[in-house]
């Protein structure tokens, strides 16, 4: 039996980024930007912010709804870890060998910007909720839905009470460009996967050799990607729309690490 | 021995003739390295010049002045009033990289051509002022320095006064080098076609118009009757037509991947020009459908006439503006 273990944290800050103050790190156009900036961690999200009181709470529309600050980006994020690890065993009995890893990623910050977009086109599911009111609840628009109605939306509490996030909330400030709540896109990105777990069976026994003529039979099924545990509903958040680069966190429509089955079998003459 | 001599001796004469240079063929024919003359640069100028008028402030300002009415996305964020500053950028970037850095390398070029030159700082006076009454302080003087390094200090904004001021001047010396041009622009000049009387006229009345944002009411009435003095002589963009890159602005966000997203059904204008309509401005003696039609944008994408017809023309500077400031300061 084996265990193997390892922990890793990076923390890096920018000082100086190369020409003015603030640096894109991809040559692409991204409503929530990764960006280098100035007394910031690299890679920072920098995108509209929704608007704020002095003491940090949402400043909020007289129907109780956030607003977008108009002022100019803002810094809504970290995509870098606090920490990562991995670890790993691997089990060995008479012809059995067991091996398996996890890998995980703690406190990193994430883009769902997939989630954004479909949730302003109604075809994310979480905005497909349907509720039925036991209060009257304001919507986005400023109409009040009475009690005992079933809405299709969620219910929600930006500090000013609850309100109703239905199609007028989602269609307005959810969306593309500038101008929307791009910062409601980004949420704690940790995530837990089992990266990998194999199982495999030797024959190599001395009367199986001499049935056989052969030296050994090696059996073997593996899973990469098998599981992920984390709080992003619909996608996987250990991928990064600009690929391998300094930019990261970032999703949008993004293909998620793919999941695969490996079946083997190895003959030794 | 002998066979030595005759392995070496071609090898001698190869050498003795050999290229110094080779023919060029490291220079990449595709890729310009050096612009010859200054007027090659003039339609880059002036498209960026379009680009800043016509494109996305002017939409922005159709929607905050019931022109069109923004439904989807982007355009619905513009229209209820979620203006970012992201959203000046790419205004910007045709006033420092389209127009003054263009501009520069211009006058650099080509100092003796007056025509050119004349029409250069006409255009660029046009964009400034536009910049300042928007933006009010922005960077002029040192926006593209002589010597740009990568260690070079940030351009500083000047007051909006100063760049109304440096816009006069700018409108002066073009007027001047269009007193009595010896050069021509010919067809690189896609505005006028390098005619020096309809720039003066433009030059005029946008002295006027900057008289009137800086509340110089008196200055600007004395230009006006050397302004734009018949429709004839508009400055303005006219757009070829023939492929989606060279159309009418409004026709290729209107009708092409923003389709759907805007609409002019029920603006405010149109209720404005609608007899019918509570809201009618309407005299009773006059018949404002026409003008109600030219004016009204579709937005689904099946539009074909009117202000956002493909081919047509974009109004910079105008006989119809020269005639209101007249008549509003006379």
């Amino acid at each position: 039996m084996g265990i193997m273990a390892n922990f890793n944290r990076n923390r890096n800050l920018v000082t100086s980024p190369n020409r003015g103050w603030c640096r894109q790190l991809y040559a692409s156009v991204s409503s929530v930007q990764s960006v280098a900036i100035e007394g910031y961690p690299m890679g920072v999200f920098f995108t509209q912010a929704a608007a704020r009181n002095e003491d940090g709470s949402l400043l909020l529309n007289d129907n109780g709804f956030p607003m977008v600050d108009l002022t100019g980006d803002k810094v809504v994020g970290d995509p870098n870890p606090d920490w990562r690890g991995g670890l790993g065993f691997n089990l060995a009995y008479k012809g059995l060998a067991l091996n398996c890893l996890f890998e995980t990623s703690q406190g990193n910050d994430f883009s769902e910007r997939t989630r954004f977009i479909l949730g302003y086109f109604g075809t994310h599911a979480d905005v497909g909720n349907e509720i039925t009111l036991t209060q009257d609840l304001v919507n986005y628009a400023g109409v009040t839905i009475p009690a005992g109605t079933t809405v299709r939306g969620n219910i929600r509490n930006f500090g000013g009470g609850d309100v109703l996030l239905d199609e007028s909330y989602y269609t307005t400030v959810q969306g593309f460009g500038d101008g929307v709540l791009n910062e409601f896109t980004v949420a704690d990105g940790s995530w837990t996967r089992l990266r990998e777990l194999s199982l495999s069976y030797t024959l190599d026994s001395e009367g199986f050799r001499k049935s056989t003529g052969l030296s050994s039979i090696e059996l073997t099924a593996s899973g990469r990607n098998l599981k992920i545990w984390t709080d992003i509903v619909g996608a996987d958040p250990d991928i990064n729309q600009f690929g391998v680069g300094q930019g990261q966190g970032l999703d949008y429509f993004t293909n998620p690490g793919a999941k695969s089955f490996v079946f083997g079998l190895k003959i030794n003459y | 021995m002998k066979s030595i001599y005759k392995f070496l001796l071609p090898l001698l004469v190869f050498t003795a003739f050999s290229c110094e240079d080779f023919l060029d063929v490291n220079d990449n024919p595709n890729q310009l390295v050096d612009v010859p003359s200054g007027d090659l640069l003039l339609k880059g100028t002036l498209l960026a010049n379009t680009q800043l008028h016509k494109g996305h402030l002017m939409r922005a300002a159709s929607y905050y002045s019931g022109g069109l009415i923004g439904n989807n996305l982007v355009q619905q964020t513009l229209y209820i009033y979620n203006f970012t500053p992201g959203d000046s950028d790419g205004s910007w970037e045709h006033l420092y990289n389209g127009i003054l850095a263009q501009n520069k390398k211009i006058r650099e070029l080509s100092p003796e051509l007056d025509r050119l030159q004349g029409i250069v700082d006409i255009n660029e006076a046009m964009a400034l002022g536009t910049a300042a009454s928007i933006w009010g302080d922005i960077p002029y003087t040192t926006a593209v320095p002589d010597n740009p390094t990568l260690e070079s200090a940030l351009p500083v904004y000047d007051a909006q006064a100063t760049v109304f001021g440096a816009v006069q001047e700018l409108l002066d010396a073009g007027i001047e080098k269009l007193a009595d041009p010896k050069t021509n622009v010919g067809s690189e000049d896609i505005f006028n076609g390098g005619n020096a009387t309809k720039w003066t006229q433009a030059a005029y009345t946008l002295k006027a118009r900057n008289y009137m944002l800086t509340k110089n009411y008196g200055a600007a009435l004395n230009q006006v009757d050397k302004g734009i003095s018949s429709a004839a002589n508009d400055l303005a963009y006219h757009p070829i037509g023939t492929i989606n890159e060279n159309s009418n602005l409004i026709y290729i966000l209107a009708n092409g991947s923003r389709a759907g997203d805007m609409t002019g059904e029920d603006a405010y204008l149109q209720q404005l020009l609608d007899p019918a309509n509570t809201s009618s401005r309407n005299n009773a003696k006059t018949d404002e459908t026409a003008r109600r039609n030219f004016l009204f944008i579709k937005g689904d994408g099946s539009s074909d006439k009117g202000i956002d017809a493909q081919d047509a023309d974009m109004p910079l500077v105008t006989y119809a503006e020269n005639t209101l400031i007249w008549e509003s300061v006379w």
